[in-house]
């Protein structure tokens, strides 16, 4: 009995087998195959790296639908980068080198990214940064490095702007210990200085794996005294941060607003289920506003993540969806899958993204191959349990419905 | 009159004996079994999540959501983690006492190793990403002293550390079973030769590290949320707090998880909370080259 259920299991493999290789032979020749990147293990924020991959897959899957690139399917290889910068090194160089990926598109870290460009410059790789914010990212240089996301500086004159508008002489930071963090809380000293703003501004690095933020909290509370608290440190920290402030009874208050550079409370069914009444009168800078119409394409976006979800989504599918889509259309505008074809063509792109009309700019510095126009908003919730859609936008200008609310404690 | 010194060391003593909960159980595991127990953090993760599980109304039970108050969540999410702490003490560490093997340190290092990367990639793909917030057990927050409030909850949290850490400690000097739990932890082979049943000491220690655990992670939950590697910090801080307070030691625990909470709420703002993580480690340093065993230790006799 148990050699004939034997055999049947090794013919069974063997037809398996003889099924297999010549379709998977005949499909490796027939797709062209594309490298995406997130955070999707601890101790990466594996909370946000599933969001970036829906839009990169989602990107893929339209353009499959469509037909294809180059009369080929799209072949998305995703890798874990786990948030650490030598696992984002080891996963691209795999990718380019054994999985011969033509082109990468994601990640969110930036600690990680820099880890990454590194390596797509050494082999000349094109890379469409999907959310790595900071400024130095693209202020390198690099041929092959391209960004749709929304950059540090740009941010951090947005914040300035709201709180010189709104009067506010001293701000205080919480930033993590990243590229991101101490970028953030750099930039905004800069934007002081460039709007020439009357803030006086400082700011302390924390490990954004801490748990009590109480003491340093109290020490912003007691000795510090500022009238709003900006913090860019990445979920759960930021959440800890924020419950704690409200804690101890510091921010969100009438004497201190709460700001959080990261926009990681855009995702508000996340949000309120985690920081519950902390989370009122937070104010948030973020890179899309649900209340503000997206393009056609990106209100079809929208429509697919609520019909998936059930709630709003936030900026990273946008991000992720934006990024593919570029990359996928450069392949397509230049008819090649060869890598200096792409690069050019990434340069001359000028495509309908998610949230505006998508072009890289070829000016020096920070905006080096950047979506220079990419939209950034500020919005702040103003009940509990609030959807981010109906958070009331304070900037830009042209958007907002609101001026600044303090809790009347 | 400036409190803020006071309050800040109000608030290093309160962590430190949140601390203290997470790293009892370490202590007790490692003194009577040998083991270095790197799932700890992930009993007590399941510790939060079954209060949340219980008390949220996010689960239900033949369709009924299970929404019960949280203090009776919290003694059920103990159960259910010293429980669970029995199945692998039976299921898979149990070998090394029962069969030869030539490394069963090693063994034991692998399997729990292993045991908190499966957890934690479980919780992961089962419950997501997300981070949750069972219902508060003491809502709001309570004045202490000059600027310091805390969070109801986490004066709770600290209550039910001061109270299961006295339990424990009479459990272990004052009953006969704990008794033979320190005669196991001293002398496996003698303890067996009085009559001691040393394989049931193990099961006992892992059920009592079960309970603490699931005690820390529930309590904790409302106050540090819970999410799939939300016990990797704060067991990376135990064994810093087990190896301070001398390996096996229960008092030594107290006293050094103590410290710990104090020196990092001071470290935090007079020296820089950019290093608060590291503060644990250079006390650790300071400590071991003058007490080599810890503050509690002893060469040859623990617990």
């Amino acid at each position: 009995m148990t050699e004939v259920r034997n055999r049947k299991l090794l013919s069974g493999i063997a037809l398996v087998a003889a099924l297999a290789v010549p379709v998977s032979a005949v499909q490796a020749g027939e797709t062209i195959k594309i490298g995406g990147l997130a955070p999707l293990s601890s101790p990466g924020s594996y909370q946000q790296g599933p969001e970036l991959v829906l839009g990169l897959e989602w990107a893929v899957a339209d353009i499959n639908a469509a037909g294809g690139l180059l009369g080929k399917q799209v072949e998305l290889i995703i890798e874990d980068t786990q948030g650490r910068p030598p696992t984002g090194a080891t996963v691209v160089e795999k990718l380019i080198t054994r999985d011969k990926v033509v082109a990468i598109a994601g990640e969110y870290h930036s600690s990680v990214c820099k880890a990454e460009i590194e390596v797509v410059h050494q082999h000349g790789i094109p890379f469409v940064i999907g959310s790595c914010w900071s400024d130095s990212l693209t202020s390198a240089g690099y041929d092959e490095v391209f960004r749709t996301s929304v950059y540090s500086s740009k941010l951090a004159e947005n914040m300035v702007a709201v709180m010189a508008a709104n009067g506010i002489k001293k701000a205080a930071g919480l930033v993590e210990d990243t590229d991101y963090g101490i970028g953030i809380a750099k930039n905004i000293e800069n934007a002081i200085k460039k709007l020439n703003a009357d803030i006086d501004f400082q700011y302390e690095v924390v490990e954004k794996t801490s748990k009590d933020f109480v003491p340093i909290l109290l020490k912003y509370k007691t000795k510090v005294k500022p009238e709003v608290l900006i913090v860019a440190v990445t979920q759960p920290g930021g959440f800890l941060i924020l419950k704690q402030a409200h804690e101890i009874r510091f921010a969100p208050t009438k004497e201190t607003l709460y700001l959080d550079g990261t926009c990681t409370a855009q995702n508000d069914k996340v949000f309120w289920e985690a920081v519950k009444d902390a989370g009122n009168y937070v104010l948030m800078s973020c890179p899309y506003s649900p209340s503000v119409k997206l393009t056609e394409l990106g209100e079809k976006i929208k429509q697919r993540y609520i019909d998936k979800f059930d709630r709003q989504p936030n900026y990273l599918p946008l991000q992720g969806y934006d990024a593919m889509i570029s990359l996928l259309m450069a392949i397509k505008n230049a008819g090649s899958t060869d890598s200096k074809a792409i690069i050019k063509a990434l340069k001359a792109l000028k495509i309908p993204g998610t949230r505006g009309d998508i072009e890289f700019s070829q000016e020096d510095g920070v905006w080096h191959h950047q979506w220079k126009a990419v939209p950034t908003f500020i919005f702040q919730y103003t009940k509990v349990g609030q959807s981010a859609g109906d958070a009331a936008v304070l900037f830009p200008k042209q958007f907002a419905t609101a001026g600044i609310v303090r809790p009347q404690n | 009159m400036d409190y803020y010194l006071l309050a800040q060391l109000i608030n290093g003593v309160i962590f430190g004996l949140i601390y203290a909960l997470i790293a009892l159980g370490l202590t007790i595991v490692f003194s009577i079994m040998r083991i270095v127990n790197f799932s700890h953090g992930e009993f007590y993760m399941l510790g939060g999540y079954t209060l949340y599980a219980l008390t949220s109304g996010a689960v239900t039970f033949f369709s009924i959501p299970l929404s019960m108050p949280t203090i009776i969540g919290l003694p059920i999410a103990m159960v259910t983690v010293a429980i669970f702490a029995i199945v692998i003490e039976r299921g898979m560490l149990r070998p090394i006492y029962t069969v030869r093997m030539d490394r069963p340190e090693e063994y034991a290092i692998i399997l729990t190793f292993g045991l908190s990367l499966f957890l934690q990639y479980g919780a992961l793909t089962a419950v997501g990403p997300y981070e949750m917030t069972p219902g508060a057990f003491w809502e709001g927050s309570k004045h202490i002293l000059g600027d310091l409030y805390l969070a109801g909850d986490r004066l709770f949290a600290t209550g039910v550390s001061v109270l299961l850490i006295a339990i424990t400690i009479y459990f272990i000097y004052g009953t006969w079973t704990g008794r033979a739990l320190m005669a196991t932890a001293q002398n496996r082979v003698g303890s067996t030769v009085v009559g001691i049943n040393t394989v049931r000491m193990n099961m006992i220690a892992m059920a009592l590290a079960g309970l603490l655990a699931g005690a820390a992670g529930a309590a904790m939950a409302p106050i540090f949320l819970v999410y799939p590697d939300v016990g990797q910090i704060p067991v990376i801080k135990a064994f810093v707090i087990i190896v301070l307070g001398g390996m096996g030691s229960i008092p030594g625990a107290v006293v050094a998880a103590i410290i710990l909470g104090v020196v990092e709420s001071l470290g935090s703002v007079y020296v820089s909370v950019a290093y608060r993580d590291v503060f644990a480690f250079l006390v650790l340093i300071g400590v071991l080259l003058f007490r080599p065993h810890g503050l509690f230790g002893q060469k040859e006799r623990r617990a």
